[in-house]
C-alpha cells in the first residue's frame, strides 16, 4: 500500500470504494512503524491492539452498509502528553514512566467517538519543555528529512511521525510553539488553535494560561478536518469556548491584507544570537510575494512589543509550570521514592525532595526553579506582575495590527532544523528558537505554520496568525498557497 | 546575579532535592536567564529602566518596588494609564460577539458548577485514581510522618 500521499480524505474515499479495508491500512501504517521508526525514533508507545479494534469496527460498519465520518479508520498518533485511557502516558518523563492515564482526555473521546484508530504515543520534550524534543527523558526523535537533524519540539515526535509517513496525522500541544516549529522543521502543516477552542482536558498541564491542542498535518484540508472534530466547549474545561461561526465570509484573494511585522525581520534575538538566517528570509519573502501576485495586499506593520515576548513567557510559562508540576509528589501517582525498599526516606518531606529530584529532567528542575524564583516574595511584582502586563501589550499589538489586516505573516522559526545536540547545553540559546512563535501563545492567537520552501533541503515554515476563532480564515488563506505550489 | 542561596532558598520553596554540583550549574545558568530577561531593557537607549518589562513606559511601576528594580526605575509619565495584567488572553464575550469584539481581559467571567458525585461510574473511576497511588488505607491516601 503506498501510504505517501495519503491524506484523510484519500483515506476515507479509498475506504468507501472498498479499495482498501481498515484493518489493511493500520496495519500498513502498523508495519511501517515498526520497520521504520528505529531510524526516527518517533513513538515511545505503540497501542497496536486498540488500533486494530478500532479499524475492526469502521470494517463492520461499512460492511453493514452504514455511514461513516471522513475521520473515521484514519490512523493517527497522539502526543504522550494527552492521556488515552488505560495506554500508558509518560509526558517525556522519568516521573511519569509508569503511569497509566485512567481517562481519556476530550480530544481523544472525540477521535475515538469517530472511530479513528490511534496507533500509538508520540515522543517529546519533558512536559514540554523543550524545542528539540532533546529534552525527552527516554530517546531524542530525529528528523525524516535528516536525521542528523532534530525535528524541533516539544511536539518532535508527533511531526516526524507525520512526515516519516508513519501516520496520517499527529496530535500536538503548543504552549511557546510546539506545534508549529516541529511542524516547520518536518515540512507539515500545523495549526495552534486560539486559546479555548479546544478543551485541555485530559492533556497534563505545563503552562495553562498558553496551552492548547492542535493538529500537525500533511495538507491544510487535514487540519481543518481534525481541528472540527476536536474543537468546541467542554463542561470539563471552563476555559473552553464554542468557536462562534464566521458568517457570510468568502476567501476572496483580492480582498485579503496582509500583515508583515517588521520587527520579526530585523530584530536581534540576542547578543550571542543573530537574527533570522538570510536563507530563510528569502523563502518567507518568497512566500509573501506569491500571495502578492495572487493579488493580496502586503501591508508593513508593527509588532512593538515583540522583543519583550520571550523574556516575558519565559516568566509566565515557569510561572505557572511551577504550580502545576507541584502535583507531581510522590503521594498521588507517578514516581514515588516509597516504592523504592532501600530508600532511606524518613518523612514527607523527604517523600517529596527525593521523589521529585529524582523523576524531573534538567530542563523541568531548570524551569521550576525559575518559576519558583520569580514568585517568590520579594520578586513577583518585578517578574511576574510586570511580565502578564506586559501580555497585555503584546496582545494590544495584536489587536491593534488586526483592525486593518486579515492575517498576519511571518517565519515560524530563525532558523531551519539545527543538528541534534547543537543546543542541548545552552538553554538560553534553546529558548530564543522560539522567538517567532511565543506571542502567539501570549495574545491566545491561532497560528498556522505552512511549509513554504526550503533551505539546504530542509523545510522552512510559513506561520499565519489570525484573529481570535479564525481558524477557518488562516486555514483557507492556507490553502491557497498550496494549490499554487 | 541569583546567588548559591538563592538557589537552595528556591529549591526548598520547589521541594525539589538537588545535588551541591546542580546546585552550582542552576546558580550559572539561571544567572544567565534572568540576565537575558533583565538586561533586553537596556539596550533600547531610550529608557533607563534595568529590566525589560518595567522599560514599557505604561507600566503601572508606582507601587512599592521589589528588591530587584529599586536603582533606575523613572516615574511612569503621567498622560499613560496603567496597564491591566492579562491572565486569560480570551474573553467570553469575544466567544459571544464574533470578531468585533473587544478583547480587553476585564471581561472574563467565572464558570462554575456544583461540586458532586455524578454517577455511579464516577466511582469505577475514582477507584482507578486510588490504584495509581503508591500507599493507600481504606480508601485514603497515605504518606509519611510529617515530623
Amino acid at each position: 500500500m503506498e501510504l505517501e500521499n495519503l491524506t484523510i480524505s484519500k483515506t476515507h474515499r479509498g475506504l468507501i470504494k472498498k479499495e482498501f479495508s481498515a484493518l489493511e491500512i493500520c496495519q500498513a501504517y502498523l508495519e511501517k512503524i515498526e520497520s521504520e521508526d528505529k531510524k526516527i525514533n518517533a513513538f515511545l508507545t505503540i497501542t497496536k491492539d486498540l488500533a486494530l479494534s478500532q479499524a475492526k469496527k469502521v470494517d463492520d460498519m461499512i460492511s453493514t452498509g452504514r455511514k461513516i465520518p471522513l475521520i473515521s479508520a484514519v490512523p493517527c498518533a497522539i502526543k504522550d502528553i494527552i492521556l488515552v485511557e488505560d495506554v500508558k502516558c509518560t509526558a517525556g518523563s522519568k516521573i511519569l514512566e509508569n503511569y497509566i492515564a485512567p481517562y481519556d482526555a476530550t480530544v481523544i473521546k472525540k477521535l475515538k467517538g469517530e472511530n479513528c484508530v490511534i496507533l500509538g504515543k508520540t515522543n517529546l520534550d519533558e512536559f514540554a519543555m523543550g524545542s528539540s524534543t532533546e529534552n525527552s527523558a527516554f530517546f531524542p526523535t530525529k528528523n525524516p528529512h535528516n536525521l542528523a537533524r532534530v525535528p524541533g519540539g516539544s511536539s518532535g515526535g508527533s511531526a516526524a511521525a507525520v512526515a516519516a509517513d508513519e501516520c496520517i496525522f499527529a496530535l500536538g500541544s503548543d504552549t511557546g510553539g510546539s506545534i508549529r516549529q516541529p511542524a516547520s522543521f518536518c515540512g507539515m502543516v500545523g495549526l495552534k488553535p486560539t486559546y479555548g477552542a479546544v478543551s485541555r482536558f485530559g492533556l497534563i498541564a505545563f503552562a495553562s494560561s498558553l496551552d492548547q491542542i492542535g493538529p500537525i498535518t500533511k495538507t491544510v484540508e487535514d487540519a481543518k478536518i481534525v481541528f472540527d472534530v476536536i474543537k468546541g466547549k467542554d463542561e470539563m474545561d471552563s476555559t473552553s469556548v464554542e468557536s462562534p461561526e464566521i458568517k457570510n465570509w468568502e476567501l476572496k484573494i483580492k480582498n485579503l491584507v496582509i500583515g508583515v511585522p517588521k520587527e520579526y525581520f530585523t530584530m536581534p534575538t540576542g547578543r550571542q544570537v543573530k537574527g533570522i538566517d538570510p536563507e530563510v528570509e528569502k523563502v518567507i519573502k518568497q512566500a509573501i510575494k506569491k500571495y502578492e501576485e495572487m493579488g493580496a495586499k502586503v501591508e508593513e506593520i508593527s509588532l512593538p512589543h515583540t522583543e519583550y515576548a520571550l523574556p516575558c513567557y519565559y516568566i509566565i510559562a515557569p510561572s505557572e509550570a511551577s504550580a502545576n508540576l507541584a502535583r507531581y509528589d510522590g503521594i498521588k501517582y507517578g514516581h514515588s521514592e516509597t516504592r523504592n525498599p532501600e530508600s532511606e526516606i524518613r518523612n514527607l518531606l523527604d517523600v517529596y525532595l527525593k521523589s521529585r529530584e529524582e523523576g524531573f529532567g534538567p530542563e523541568v528542575r531548570r524551569r521550576i526553579i525559575l518559576g519558583t524564583y520569580v514568585l517568590s516574595a520579594g520578586y513577583y511584582e518585578a517578574y511576574y506582575l510586570r511580565a502578564q502586563k506586559v501580555r497585555t501589550l503584546v496582545k494590544e499589538d495584536f489587536d491593534k495590527a488586526f483592525r486593518n489586516v486579515d492575517a498576519i505573516f511571518t517565519p515560524v522559526s530563525p532558523t531551519p532544523a539545527f543538528k541534534l545536540g547543537e543546543k542541548i547545553d545552552d538553554p538560553l540559546t534553546m529558548y530564543l528558537s522560539d522567538i517567532f512563535t511565543i506571542s502567539v501563545n501570549l495574545a491566545g492567537l491561532p497560528a498556522l505554520s505552512l511549509p513554504c520552501g526550503k533551505v539546504d533541503n530542509l523545510p522552512v515554515g510559513l506561520q499565519i496568525i489570525g484573529k481570535p476563532f479564525e481558524e477557518s480564515k488562516i486555514l483557507e488563506i492556507g490553502k491557497i498557497f498550496e494549490k499554487n505550489l | 546575579m541569583i546567588t548559591k542561596k538563592d538557589v537552595q532558598h528556591v529549591t526548598k520553596l520547589a521541594r525539589l532535592g538537588l545535588t551541591q554540583k546542580e546546585i552550582e550549574k542552576f546558580q550559572r545558568e539561571l544567572s544567565k536567564i534572568l540576565d537575558y530577561i533583565e538586561k533586553l531593557g537596556d539596550e533600547d537607549k531610550s529608557s533607563s529602566l534595568p529590566f525589560a518589562i518595567a522599560r514599557v513606559k505604561e507600566v503601572d511601576i508606582s507601587k512599592t518596588e521589589p528588591p530587584l528594580v529599586e536603582a533606575k526605575v523613572k516615574k511612569r509619565t503621567k498622560s499613560s494609564s496603567p496597564v491591566e495584567p492579562t491572565s486569560h488572553s480570551i474573553t467570553r464575550a469575544l466567544a459571544k460577539g464574533g470578531d468585533e469584539a473587544s478583547t480587553s481581559s476585564t471581561e472574563v467571567e467565572n464558570i462554575m458548577r456544583e461540586d458532586e458525585v455524578k454517577s455511579q461510574k464516577s466511582k469505577v473511576k475514582s477507584q482507578k485514581l486510588m490504584e495509581l497511588a503508591p500507599e493507600t488505607k481504606n480508601g485514603y491516601l497515605k504518606t509519611k510522618p510529617i515530623l
